[in-house]
């Protein structure tokens, strides 16, 4: 089982949102995309106190944006870019929990597709590098889930991830994606050291 | 379109990046060690310790051109550096090192079938809806892009 060789990977990752843009007039991001299910269950507070009889979709969605601003002040930036130019296309509406779900959902789908395709089953753990570093047991979980608290505090801090600043936002040399850049992959290569450091690797 | 083809497109564009990163090795721990570590620690950097970052700054060359050539005039947000960026870029570091997974990694490790990525996941869902808890708390400035 190899890998695919990193131009591939490149242009597969490069293609990606740019493809996105034009075709969903969002800009790509998968941690807004999470983001957008971690308020399911505010959504659906504010939905069954507005009782079940709305009249349609859009209603429902103004409902709810209404409802977030109140709750998270302006916090949430406005909805709509400035139009950059004449012709130029326009900023598309808010991405609905049924379009990020979908997005997730296939997502995973995608990797169970190409791992049933490369013939291999991964097992339950993530690498034989992982292991050693962390075993496999509850510490390991632990480290996860913790790691995980990160990466969920800091995109939504930094307003972006890998996908949202990394690729999309520094493709278009965005001064906050380039510099959320910077420090996640500093971030990233210490911590990785100090881990290899221990593990010899 | 907007009613099915969004939703669909949505679903395809998911899809595409579930089959990238997982065929990229982006979902093997020890793949993107070696990339953040770029072989340092053993032996030095090679082309096998820095496949991964060639495919991400070469992704990141290409969409540039792509972005360029395609969406010049077009209204996508702009992304100012504020308060929160130095932070939570290196929080995110921290954390991607650790577990391997950025937002998008991690899901598509449970895809996979490797089910200890279930922690990081719910790691980054509980920690994304706590923030938001603290941020409404503290009034800092917070959202992502979607």
């Amino acid at each position: 089982m190899s890998y695919w060789p990193w131009w591939a990977g490149a242009l597969a990752l490069g293609a990606l949102p740019v493809a996105y843009w034009l075709v969903v007039r969002r800009p790509f991001g998968v941690s807004g995309l999470l983001g957008r299910l971690v308020s399911l269950p505010d959504e659906w507070a504010v939905a069954r106190e507005s009782g079940a009889a709305l009249a349609s979709e859009e209603e429902l969605d103004a409902l709810l944006d209404a409802a977030t601003r109140e709750q998270f002040g302006d916090a949430i930036p406005a909805v709509g870019g400035k139009p950059v130019g004449p012709r130029g296309r326009p900023l598309g509406a808010r991405l609905g929990l049924a379009e990020a779900g979908a997005f997730v959902v296939a997502m995973a789908l995608g990797g169970l597709v190409a791992r049933l395709y490369a013939g291999r089953a991964p097992g339950p753990w993530l690498g034989a590098s992982f292991e050693r570093a962390f075993g496999h047991g509850g510490g390991a979980l632990g480290v996860l889930f913790l790691g995980g608290l990160l990466v969920g505090a800091g995109t939504t801090v930094a307003e972006g991830c890998s996908t949202g600043h990394g690729l999309t936002g520094s493709a278009r040399l965005q001064p906050g994606s380039l510099l959320a850049t910077v420090c996640f992959m500093v971030a990233a290569m210490g911590v990785s050291l100090l881990v290899g450091w221990r593990i010899g690797s | 379109m907007n009613r099915f083809v969004r939703p669909a497109a949505m679903a395809a564009f998911g899809f595409a990046l579930g089959v990238a990163l997982s065929r990229l090795g982006f979902t093997d721990w020890t793949e993107v060690h070696a990339m953040f570590t770029m072989g340092l620690l053993s032996g030095g950097p090679s082309a096998a310790t820095l496949r991964l970052l060639f495919a991400f700054c070469g992704a990141v060359g290409l969409a540039f051109v792509g972005f360029a050539a395609f969406a010049r005039r077009d209204a996508i947000p702009s992304r100012p550096i504020h308060k929160g960026t130095v932070a939570g870029g290196l929080l995110f570091g921290l954390g991607w090192g650790l577990t391997g997974g950025c937002p998008s990694i991690a899901v598509v490790q449970l895809g996979e079938g490797r089910l200890a990525a279930g922690a990081s996941v719910a790691g980054v869902l509980v920690g994304t809806w706590l923030t938001r808890r603290l941020a409404a708390r503290f009034d800092w400035r917070t959202s992502t892009c979607d």
